[in-house]
């Protein structure tokens, strides 16, 4: 995936953006990222702050092009917590954000931010990508990338989809999020088009633009096809839909059976997918209904071995590491290619993938990962000692408040979780209960949100 | 009109609306917390407070409080 590939594209489509139906193709493509690479100098570390735009997908390609280390966040955090990335990593360029200090305009460049001081750190040779690894409690840490993983990753997924050049997708979730990014990059590299929309998927203009632009396939995260199955979803795509794929976590088993049901009646494919910000994402896909419930195989360069009940994966696509601090971001490979993925589970006989459960306190809620420590940590900070459980799309946090709070609770915490407020249940007791060694008293706390 | 006053409650309660803020102000997409999802969440408490099952253009219809109204009205519901 680089400019020399996407000139000898020509006058393919590649991109459009809401607002207008007039195509990017990727001899324009090739222009805007090759002008964007040249300006960007000596490998500067930047950090890019987009929402779903042909602008921030330029910028992005324009870093991997010049070889700039690049940690790649959504337009929409919570206030803050685009400054604190910034204090914690200094980076030597900002671009989609006005720091709040220590950063001037770049002339004739707007909205990129040049670092004023020199204290910036040399990322490591190998570092491409910065991701964080949660889309939203705040935390700071972030997965580093190669670019051989994030090649391999996109052609990995091109060959494990058959995705060919006269594809197309939407792309409605942001790139910051690595499913979304895996989406934009497997079709970039396979000469496909996206057509990115921040239309929400209720509303008649999503599926009109859909059908006005013959897209041909669509990603969803679990909550998506909740949702779609009660919109009614074979009332809606139209006929050019005919491959929709699934990840951001576990889906259920009828839900898998009724949108595989739809897909093959319509001629088309349902793909279920496994993955980890930590492998680039992809690790496993899954054409469904075969082996339902499961999450697939590994894809092309990859393997799965189980260590201890823990699922363990291999390939090219596994991340340098992760990164706390400015400092981290000058090391090297720490993984060798192998990712504890901390999730548990078997292979059986024909070397298919079954999840059994989480060895980590971590959940998907409304396709974003929480770790359920940070959300506590948070919670305690802000107002007063909490556990939090989730099921069922929702996270219910046990708080130690007055009643009377629990409305500002829910509002500023929907706000900071970036959880739709609905998605958030407040439930205020008096005391915690608590195990005789002082720790929270888990099965206790499921038993009071039950 | 106690059926209003009901809806409104599935505005504020779904949206999590500071006190003050008018329900018949929103549109979908208006506000941060009236996304796709949101919208569902919004869907699933009218169907439950209500008791009625939309299909699936009313649910895309339902864009904003006049047109919960009406189409509350439609099905019946004393709005």
């Amino acid at each position: 995936m680089n400019c020399a590939q996407f000139a000898e594209r020509g006058a393919a489509p590649a991109l459009l953006e809401d607002g207008t139906d007039r195509w990017l193709d990727y001899r324009g493509l090739t222009q805007a990222v090759g002008a964007a690479a040249d300006r960007l100098g000596d490998r500067p570390l930047v950090f890019l702050f987009t929402g779903l735009t042909i602008a921030g997908c330029v910028a992005y390609l324009a870093c991997l092009e010049a070889g700039a280390p690049t940690g790649l966040f959504g337009a929409g955090l919570p206030p803050g917590r685009a400054d604190a990335l910034i204090r914690l990593y200094r980076p030597h360029l900002v671009v989609g954000h006005a720091p709040e200090a220590g950063y001037a305009e770049v002339a004739g460049q707007a909205g990129w931010y040049r670092r004023l001081g020199d204290d910036a750190p040399v990322p490591h040779p190998d570092l491409a990508l910065l991701l964080s690894t949660s889309g939203s409690t705040g935390s700071p840490k972030l997965v580093r990338l190669s670019r051989h993983a994030i090649d391999s990753n996109a052609a990995a997924i091109v060959r494990s989809l058959g995705i060919a050049p006269n594809q197309r997708s939407v792309l409605n979730l942001p790139f910051s999020y690595s499913y979304g990014l895996s989406v934009l990059n497997s079709h970039l590299a396979a000469g496909a088009s996206v057509l990115l929309t921040r239309e929400g998927l209720t509303g008649a203009g999503f599926w009109q633009r859909l059908a006005a632009h013959q897209v041909t396939s669509m990603p969803g995260v679990p909550m998506v096809y909740e949702m779609l199955r009660r919109l009614g979803f074979e009332n809606l795509a139209p006929p050019s839909l005919v491959t929709l794929t699934q990840a951001g976590g576990k889906l259920a088993a009828p839900l898998i059976r009724h949108f595989s049901d739809i897909m093959t009646a319509r001629g088309g494919r349902f793909f279920v997918m496994y993955g980890a910000t930590e492998a680039a994402p992809r690790m496993a896909v899954l054409r469904a209904p075969e082996k339902l419930g499961a999450v697939g195989r590994a894809i092309p360069g990859g393997r799965f071995e189980i260590e201890d009940g823990e699922i363990i994966y291999h390939g090219p696509n596994v991340m340098l590491g992760y990164a706390e601090s400015a400092q981290d971001l000058t090391l090297g490979d720490r993984l060798s290619g192998r990712l504890a993925t901390g999730d548990l589970g078997h292979l059986d006989d024909d070397g298919v993938l079954w999840i059994t459960g989480r060895a980590k306190r971590i959940a998907k809620v409304n396709g974003l990962r929480f770790n359920l420590d940070e959300v506590e940590a948070l919670v305690t900070a802000r107002f007063a000692p909490a556990a939090v459980i989730a099921a069922d799309e929702r996270l219910t946090l046990l708080i130690e408040a007055d009643d009377r709070r629990s409305a500002e609770i829910r509002r500023d915490l929907a706000t900071a979780l970036a959880l739709p407020p609905a998605s958030v249940r407040i439930q205020c007791v008096a005391r915690l209960p608590l195990s005789e060694n002082g720790k929270i008293d888990r099965d206790a706390v499921g038993r009071l949100v039950a | 009109m106690a059926g209003v006053a009901e809806l409104e409650t599935c505005f504020v309660e779904t949206f999590a609306l500071e006190p003050g803020t008018d329900p018949r102000s929103l549109q979908f997409q208006g506000i941060p917390e009236w996304d796709s999802v949101g919208h569902m969440q919004l869907i699933a408490a009218i169907e439950m407070s209500f008791d009625v099952m939309l299909e699936t253009q009313e649910v895309l219809d339902m864009s904003s409080f006049d047109k919960a109204v009406e189409i509350l009205q439609r099905h019946g519901a004393g709005v």
